[in-house]
């Protein structure tokens, strides 16, 4: 105990956590780097000549999202406690928006609406609003959630905006991570193995079930994965031409904007598809290099949820931690052809308004949790 | 569970909390841990694979479209640099062979019908290269010979089956006139590296963006093609005459031959600018085969050299001999010791100057050429005889630090800063006020300093335009793919070097140079030209070599053109001596004088034939036009073309025209004088 209590004492000084910021900050910078190499020339061909577009979009995001995430980190996360509900039926609500004259439509799918100076997709605000309302549901009722039939309710409130984003945007990737991060803040509020095990199967059967059912699903997809060169017509492509472009980077890479692959070939090399373009130009060294940065920015954390104020706190970087996490993984799990593809950005570096402010926002109540911290408490 | 906490405090994570938060945490560095895992996997296993595969869609469906290397053109818009469009006929094996191999066949025979290959030799190494789709056969077809196929191919009622060629353009780097002007354009290397000249100098103008034309594949799996058209470079307007640097290049073969110098030089300039009208040394090249040594070697001596051997010999003809050699100028020099002298040691226009014949310096005794001197002689008349006596005079009067800061003004040990790579400054070679007395006594007539031949044409014309010193340049524009201009060199003023009044009576002694001084064998019928010659014993002393020079200028009033010649050690009969360099001088400026429309300013033009000669066509159109415009200014100049006279008798024969008249006065040997 006494030990225990060494440890709290010293990492309770963080104040403001200074490694997590400067890492966000870090991945933020050479994610502009990368969003330009790998946009401007589709951008100078798609907008006749202005070859920074997808850069200055972004930076004007990013900078939304920076002054977001300082009034997160500057507020006391504990008054959000009272407008969790709030805030989770508001953002659920906000769904039904991209079926309104207020939706926009993009490659196929109705996925986002505007506010005027930007566009917001509704799955986002949704990832936030799940955290914020388990996080205040299982810290307040901490031990009344063991049991399996209280979690699977629980789960079940995640579900449901999981579900809505799944049926009325079309999103099955954004479906599968809002529901995994209910599954991640229950595994680590709960004690219960069994019901660990039942909520795992219910997500996969769910996330069959959908595929399967409503999604349009193709046998062809698992064939393309198996084999993407000799289904390149079916989709193969896209994929094939990642691996080539993280195969043919070599150890060190290409060069900084020497990708060749981003001419064309990886179509839309700014969003999903990104990290093929990062191996490409920097090689397997730059590619494992920003693997081991999202581990920092998620042992950080891990850091901090342990030695947050209250649970509340705790459970909201929790939440912040499997969404960056299953994203992260999801993502270059796709780029490297481990599992078929979904339409899952790369925190932080790939292209999306949205994805970038939410998550900036996200990293604020992070902050404001360490920023809270008291010194020396007593266990 | 843990009961954390006391009454107040709230809730904490507790211990169960953290190790299952560390388990969620090791699941995830474990499943990054197998996506580091796969990406070197893909790295080892198919690394290789996929970089031909990248590099093979490249030429697949994706393609360069190469930019056109911008032209240089001459001052009146002749193409002196080019670059022509040449093509590479690329075999696809892999679609020869589709379909059953239904292709092979007539593809083969039509490249046979319109190339002349051998059917046999294509067919076999289709089927040695069946896997590939990219097989370069032949380079720099010109589209000429690829029309025929063209047509053939295009032609798909006739000709279904010819399938699997295609081209590639690309663009070679074409020099019209071969050797002409080479040291001022260069060359370029592969992948349009300029190399030397305007072409290494101006490179980032010249050189373009390359384009690309690809396809992908869009959302609907639909093949879009993209092409992104290739920026041109831009085109080089330079300020060289085609026609001048022709007139000045033949003479210099000629002269080549007949003196067998160790080099001679000629830069021709306006003075009113400092644009460059022609530049040449003795050692030319084909810019087209820059590599080609055999017009100074033999095969067996060219087989036998080590590479380095080969570098500096190439290296030898490269260089820019009028920018990157110095040497000692010479009388040449005499005009800026004495305008120093007229502007800062308060010399009255009117002074004169007694020439004993020697003068006692720092112990040595340095004698004038004229070894019973000169007399009594005025400032005009020093520049006229060459007197070095005057000069030593000249520069103790004005002291060294005023010598050393117009040593400096004049721009000698500093480079002009000509537009063309590798110019000389010889900085270390000029002498600072440090100098010893007897380095300012040699110093004043052009001995102990070197110079470059750009920066004695470009000093000597800021002496006589009224003391503006332009920077010499050889590019005027930069023009655009369109023709329109992107940046315009006018003239560039640097300093003003000396008053207009100082000017006045240096031009002065330089027109009594070439009525009655050292210089008369370079006169013109016609024309007053205006002049100074050099003589330059060079190093070591003593062995009988010079560097022979002249510097002139045309018209008289208003200079329109500067000349400057250097021969360097000629091999002649007798003595060396500046006759050997004036009748250069004169063939040259007989023909570019009516060419730059400068015509002979008295009447006295149809009687003494010295049109006979002419080098274009143009001439006698633009003669009458001048002809009317002459009786404009004819009171002014008409008197001093009367003492003109001497220049009448070098008509004849230019080898021989140096003579007795000339010998008295004419060799300005500083030689015997200038030891150290």
């Amino acid at each position: 105990m006494s030990e225990n209590k060494r440890k709290r004492n010293k990492a309770s000084r963080m104040g403001v956590d200074y490694s997590l910021l400067v890492v966000v900050g870090f991945l933020l910078g050479f994610g502009l780097v990368m969003l330009y190499s790998s946009s401007y020339y589709s951008a100078s061909i798609k907008f006749d000549g202005d070859s920074a577009w997808y850069l200055k979009k972004q930076i004007i995001s990013t900078a939304i999202g920076i002054v977001a995430m300082l009034f997160f980190m500057a507020v006391d996360y504990k008054c959000w406690r009272k407008y969790t509900w709030a805030i989770f039926i508001a953002a659920t609500l906000s769904i039904f928006l991209v079926l309104t004259p207020l939706g926009i439509e993009a490659n196929g799918a109705r996925r986002w609406f505007s506010l005027g100076i930007t566009s917001v997709q509704p799955a986002e605000i949704v990832k936030i609003a799940v955290i914020l309302l388990l996080a205040a549901i299982l810290s307040a009722n901490i031990k009344k959630v063991n049991g399996l039939l209280p979690m699977l309710f629980v789960f079940a409130i995640a579900l449901v905006p999981a579900g809505l984003v799944f049926f009325v945007t079309d999103n099955f990737s954004s479906a599968i991570i809002i529901a995994a991060i209910g599954v991640i803040m229950l595994i680590v509020a709960c004690r219960n193995n069994k019901g660990f095990i039942a909520l795992m199967i219910i997500l996969l059967a769910l996330a069959v079930i959908a595929l399967v059912f409503f999604g349009g699903f193709r046998a062809t997809r698992i064939m393309v994965w198996l084999n993407p060169e000799q289904y390149s017509n079916e989709g193969g492509f896209q994929v094939l031409q990642g691996l080539y472009a993280i195969g043919s980077g070599g150890l060190f890479g290409k060069g900084l904007g020497q990708s060749v692959q981003k001419l064309g070939f990886v179509p839309e090399a700014q969003n999903d598809m990104i990290f093929s373009i990062i191996c490409e130009e920097l090689g397997l060294f730059g590619g494992i290099a920003v693997l081991l940065l999202f581990a920092f920015l998620i042992w950080r954390f891990m850091v901090v949820a342990t030695n947050a104020d209250d649970l509340f706190g705790s459970l909201i970087v929790v939440g912040v931690m499997a969404h960056i996490a299953v994203q992260v993984i999801l993502n270059v799990a796709v780029v490297t052809n481990t599992m078929p593809n979904t339409g899952v950005t790369l925190p932080f570096i790939s292209y999306g308004g949205s994805s970038v402010l939410f998550l900036l926002s996200e990293i604020g109540l992070v902050l404001s949790v360490a920023r809270h911290t008291r010194r020396g408490r007593e266990v | 569970m843990e009961r954390t906490g006391r009454k107040k405090e709230p809730i904490r994570f507790t211990r169960g909390m953290r190790k299952r938060l560390l388990f969620v945490f090791s699941f995830v560095v474990l499943g990054l841990g197998i996506l580091c895992g796969r990406l070197i996997y893909i790295y080892k296993t198919q690394g290789d694979d996929y970089t031909i595969n990248v590099l093979e869609q490249q030429n697949y469906t994706s393609k360069t479209i190469p930019y056109r290397r911008g032209d240089i053109v001459d001052r009146n818009g002749v193409t002196l640099a080019t670059s022509i469009k040449v093509y590479n006929l690329i075999l696809d094996p892999k679609i020869m062979l589709s379909d059953g191999g239904k292709y092979l066949q007539p593809t083969v025979e039509a490249l046979n019908e319109c190339f002349g290959y051998d059917v046999s030799e294509i067919t076999k190494l289709v089927n040695e290269n069946s896997k590939r789709s990219y097989y370069i056969y032949e380079k720099k077809l010109t589209y000429e010979q690829i029309e025929q196929f063209l047509a053939m191919q295009e032609d798909t009622e006739n000709n279904p089956y010819i399938q699997g060629v295609w081209f590639e353009s690309e663009f070679e780097r074409k020099y019209p006139f071969s050797n002409l002007a080479c040291n001022v354009i260069g060359f370029t290397s592969a992948g349009n590296v300029g190399t030397w000249g305007i072409e290494e100098y101006y490179n980032s103008y010249l050189n373009g963006i390359d384009g690309r034309e690809y396809g992908y594949v869009n959302n609907d799996n639909i093949m879009e093609q993209v092409k992104k058209p290739a920026e041109n470079g831009n085109s080089i307007v330079s300020t060289i005459d085609f026609n001048v640097q022709t007139i000045v290049e033949k003479w210099i073969k000629y002269y080549t031959e007949f003196y067998t110098p160790e080099n001679l030089g000629v830069v021709i300039m306006d003075p009113t600018n400092g644009e460059i009208l022609a530049m040449a040394g003795m050692n030319s090249y084909d810019l087209n085969n820059p590599r080609d040594l055999s017009a100074y070697f033999t095969e067996e001596e060219i087989s036998a050299m080590t590479d380095e051997q080969m570098v500096a010999e190439l290296n030898k003809i490269w260089r820019n001999y009028c920018i990157s050699d110095t040497f000692e100028p010479g009388s040449t020099a005499k005009p800026f010791t004495l305008a120093a002298a007229l502007e800062e040691a308060s010399f009255e226009p009117n002074k004169t100057f007694v020439c004993d014949g020697t003068e006692e310096v720092g112990g040595w005794t340095i004698g004038c050429h004229k070894e019973e001197g000169h007399g009594q002689i005025s400032i005009q008349q020093s520049i006229a005889y060459s007197c070095n006596d005057a000069m030593m005079q000249a520069a103790v009067a004005q002291g060294k630090v005023i010598f050393a800061d117009y040593q400096n003004r004049f721009n000698f040990g500093l480079k002009t800063g000509i537009d063309l790579p590798g110019e000389e400054s010889c900085a270390a070679l000029v002498k600072d006020a440090n100098m010893g007395d007897a380095d300012l006594a040699t110093n004043s007539f052009g001995q102990n300093f070197n110079v470059t031949m750009v920066q004695m044409a470009a000093a000597f014309s800021s002496a006589i335009n009224g003391g503006y010193y332009y920077q010499p340049h050889v590019v005027k524009e930069i023009l655009n793919e369109n023709g329109g201009v992107v940046e315009s060199f006018d003239k560039t003023l640097v300093k003003q070097v000396m008053t207009s009044e100082t000017s006045e009576i240096l031009k002065e002694g330089l027109k009594m140079c070439v009525e009655s001084g050292t210089g008369t064998s370079v006169a013109i019928d016609g024309y007053t030209i205006s002049g100074k010659t050099g003589t330059a014993e060079k190093y070591p002393r003593g062995t009988d070599e010079y560097l022979l020079s002249f510097v002139g200028f045309a018209p008289y009033d208003t200079p329109e053109v500067v000349c400057y010649v250097v021969l360097d050690n000629p091999v002649v009969e007798g003595e060396q001596m500046t006759k050997h360099v004036l009748c250069i001088w004169k063939d040259i400026m007989s023909e570019v004088l009516p060419y730059l429309d400068i015509y002979a300013e008295s009447q006295t033009i149809d009687g003494n034939g010295e049109t006979e000669d002419p080098d274009g066509s143009v001439f006698d159109k633009d003669q009458i036009d001048q002809m009317n415009q002459d009786a404009g200014y004819t009171d002014v100049d008409i008197p001093d073309d009367g003492d003109n006279n001497d220049g009448n008798n070098d008509d004849q024969n230019q080898n021989s025209n140096g003579d007795s008249n000339n010998d008295n006065q004419n060799t300005d040997d500083d030689s015997d004088n200038s030891d150290e």
